[in-house]
């Protein structure tokens, strides 16, 4: 059976134990309290009504009566102070007869609070572990605070970490994607990583270039053991290097390379690696050389070659420029050519002409007049074009000029020849209708005493000497044919070239109508000729004497004659055919020519064919035969529309 | 520690409709990763919303899915913080008398965590009055689960009736738990 104990404390003790204590009576009045509970709040005082200083925190009760306090009597509670700002007591109620007593302690937030509550060690009681817990919780919060910190610094060395690690799987993305090849290796030159393009460039796989260096990969005869050093040099003192080298590939050829390398150092200065770029140099190479190639073709031309700034100011000219000027390249370079180079026989025209064609940014052509350093006139031939960049904008402008002063000279030459020839042949035609009339007048004189010696002996003359009298008679008319075919020829001039439409069909049928055929010769026209601009009288001098020619030598029983038209894009190609004797091969050619009658009769003058030759060239045409003895002959005549 | 709230009611979404659906709630709710740290203050709203969402989903009504969130609170804190559970009591009459004791302590301790305000009155051998502090109405659901789970934890009968709901004097939700 359990003994009950009845304790009795004096306020001394009781002091001791509870020094927060507060004991209300039954109307909930202060009737006694602890010594420390005045000192963190000095306005409570015997007497004063509970509810006054105190709220019930909780459980929360929106006023404190004696039902309230005898309901939550088994309960933490937690009371506020309605006085003393943040004072929060912690502790129960207990009944005690009528009374109540509150036995707690206020609850301190941290260890400087024990000071601003104006409290001391001594204030609390030996068992109550509020300061241990406030000590401990004092420790905890320095842990949670250092840790707190811990995790801060942690959390930033993760986000740069993973900074870090983005920038790196960027560049790695930027060096593995890059067109250059890129290459890593360790400080002793043993290559670790290397890119695509170095692969693809090389021609080696990774696994034949991994622990390699790149001078064991990319050491060829051809390589420049200078710019080979310099790199070595700079690669084993850990600094960055730039240099242009060929770089081996593995089927023995090399490409040109501007290689760059640059040390990766650690935090305490050592290097840790190096990169190198290696950029493929072959294009650049070749343009070089390409350049190096114009340069010495403008360098070495037989012509003047100029180059002008946008501005029109020299900036270079080759030593043919400087032989034709007279002027060095040093008094030339700054200055403006065409004031230099231009003088009074430099015409407006095309001093005009050219300024205005810079000035517009086109290509100009044209022949002018320069001076020399010693003021020597000569002709030049320019052709120049203004030069501009990919943004479209004139950066220079070139030109080619040719010395024409020779050419010019050789043209005034000929323009006085051609001058005389024209005069010449005036003369000559002049002369030929002098001659020819001339030489018309005796003939018509013998003709006429020929008459009359037949007209005054008829019955008389024996019928040798009438028979020698018409022999006399057809020589009188060939040559008569034969001045008149003379004068005609003479006359058929380029002037002549009357341009009216002629329709030759109609030309060729009358032609048919009046010259005379043989009964056994039948002449006809396939096709109907055209219309073409030309001059009537050449026209049916031209096929009159076709058609005439190709009548009378027939030598068939049946002779055929037959014209026709084959049209082209640009001309008309006339054809005579024939089926008299032929033409030898050996004779072909020379028919055309003056003089020259391959044919028996009495009447042929040798003048024909070369008029029609004539006509024909006058007209800028073209005239050709085909022919075999004994079968015919078709001369072909083109003539332009 | 009343992160463990926040992560009962997590577990329960995620055991009971799948993890898509939790995510689905939690971005409609809007709900941040810290939702789940332990020093997460408890949020009514919070709670309440975050079963309207998952109710809205499976088209189950939002006092049955606030039931089983409260009794997920009850078997977690049995499973996760076994030591408090027995530290507060062997049987359910005792466990909810402590239950307002327990949450002040917490609120000293943690006084930017604003625990459940419980409140225990008219204790009699066989019944008590629960009361429970909040001016919204969907929480006595949360209640009733918490208490039927810790009824199946205790292995005990009981009958609880509803004393009163909140109005606007008194934000109180009061049961009346009868053995």
């Amino acid at each position: 059976m359990n003994k009950s104990h009845t304790f009795n404390f004096n306020s001394e003790n009781f002091n001791r134990i509870f020094p927060f204590y507060i004991l209300l009576n039954e109307h909930l009045e202060v009737e006694s309290l602890g010594n420390s509970i005045q000192k963190v709040d000095d306005t409570l005082k015997k007497g004063g009504y509970f509810p006054d200083y105190f709220s019930l925190v909780r459980p929360h009760s929106e006023n404190i009566s004696q039902e309230i306090l005898v309901d939550n009597l088994s309960q933490l509670v937690i009371l506020e102070s309605k006085k003393q700002s943040d004072l929060i007591l912690r502790g129960q109620f207990e009944p005690m007869e009528n009374n109540f007593l509150f036995v707690g302690s206020p609850w301190l937030m941290s260890v400087e609070e024990i000071k601003t509550r104006k409290l001391s060690i001594f204030d609390f009681a030996n068992h109550d572990p509020l300061l241990d817990l406030l000590q401990i919780l004092k420790t905890q919060e320095t842990t949670t605070q250092e840790l707190k910190e811990l995790l801060r610094v942690n959390n930033e060395q993760k986000n740069a970490l993973k900074t870090d690690r983005e920038e790196l799987n960027k560049l790695s993305v930027v060096a593995s994607a890059n067109e250059n090849a890129i290459v890593f290796t360790h400080p002793n030159a043993q290559i670790f990583w290397c890119n695509d393009a170095y692969l693809r460039l090389t021609g080696f796989s990774r696994e034949e270039i991994m622990g390699r260096t790149p001078i064991e990969v990319g050491l060829t005869e051809s390589t420049d053991r200078d710019a080979l050093q310099k790199m070595i040099d700079l690669f084993y003192t850990g600094e960055s290097f730039d240099v242009e080298i060929t770089h081996g590939r593995k089927d023995g050829s090399y490409f040109w390379t501007r290689t760059k390398g640059q040390p990766i150092y650690d935090d305490n200065g050592n290097v840790l690696q190096y990169f190198a770029m290696i950029e493929d140099m072959t294009e650049v190479k070749e343009k070089e050389e390409q350049l190096v190639l114009l340069s010495l073709i403008a360098e070495k031309n037989i012509n003047s070659v100029i180059i002008c700034d946008k501005e029109g100011q020299i900036e270079w000219v080759n030593s043919s420029f400087e032989q034709m000027s007279g002027y060095t390249k040093e008094e030339l370079i700054g200055q403006k050519p065409g004031i230099l180079l231009q003088g009074p026989d430099s015409h407006p025209e095309t001093v005009a002409y050219l300024s205005d064609q810079i000035k517009k940014g086109e290509p100009f052509n044209c022949e002018i007049v320069n001076y020399s350093k010693s003021n020597k006139k000569y002709w030049v031939k320019i052709q120049g074009q203004a030069l501009y960049n990919n943004w479209g904008e004139i950066v220079r402008f070139f030109a080619i000029e040719e010395d024409i002063t020779d050419k010019k000279l050789l043209e005034s030459q000929k323009e006085v020849l051609l001058k005389s020839l024209a005069k010449s042949n005036k003369e000559l035609e002049d002369y030929a209708q002098i001659v020819s009339h001339d030489l018309k007048s005796p003939l018509r004189s013998i003709n006429s005493l020929v008459a009359w010696i037949k007209e005054d002996n008829e019955g008389a003359l024996t019928e040798q000497t009438t028979q020698y009298l018409n022999m006399i008679e057809d020589k009188l008319e060939k040559m008569d044919h034969l001045i008149q075919g003379v004068l005609t020829y003479s006359k058929i001039d380029k002037t002549d070239i009357a341009k009216e439409n002629v329709n030759i069909h109609e030309v060729v049928s009358n032609i048919i109508s009046i010259i005379h055929i043989p009964q056994h010769t039948k002449v006809e026209i396939k096709n109907t000729l055209p219309v073409l601009k030309a001059d009537r009288f050449r026209i049916q001098q031209l096929f009159q004497n076709l058609i005439s020619n190709a009548v009378n030598y027939i030598d068939k029983e049946e002779g055929l004659v037959s014209i026709d038209v084959v049209e082209a894009k640009d001309c008309f190609i006339f054809s005579v055919r024939d089926n008299g004797p032929g033409i030898a091969e050996e004779n072909q050619e020379k028919i055309f020519k003056i003089f020259q009658s391959f044919s028996k009769s009495e009447k042929s003058t040798g003048l024909g064919l070369s008029i029609v030759k004539k006509i024909v060239d006058n007209y800028g045409g073209k005239i050709w035969i085909e022919s075999e003895l004994g079968s015919g002959t078709v001369f072909y005549i083109k003539l332009y529309k | 520690m009343y992160g463990f709230v926040n992560n009962a009611i997590k577990d329960y979404v995620v055991s009971t409709f799948g993890q898509p659906l939790w995510s689905k709630v939690k971005m409609e709710c809007a709900l941040k990763p810290s939702f789940l740290d332990a020093e997460q203050p408890y949020n009514e709203e919070l709670i309440l919303a975050t079963a309207k969402a998952v109710s809205n989903h499976i088209q189950i009504p939002i006092s049955d899915i606030l039931r089983g969130f409260g009794e997920r609170i009850s078997l977690t804190l049995s499973e996760k913080y076994k030591f408090l559970m027995e530290s507060r009591g062997e049987n359910l009459k005792d466990y909810l008398v402590n239950l307002p004791n327990f949450h002040n302590r917490i609120m000293l301790i943690y006084p930017e965590l604003t625990p459940p305000e419980f409140r225990i009155s008219n204790v009699a051998p066989n019944s008590l009055y629960l009361h429970y502090t909040s001016d919204k109405s969907g929480m006595k659901d949360l209640l009733i689960g918490y208490i039927d789970g810790l009824v199946k934890i205790f292995n005990e009968t009981v009958f609880v009736e509803t004393v009163e709901s909140p109005h606007e004097s008194r934000p109180q939700e009061v049961f009346k738990i009868n053995w």
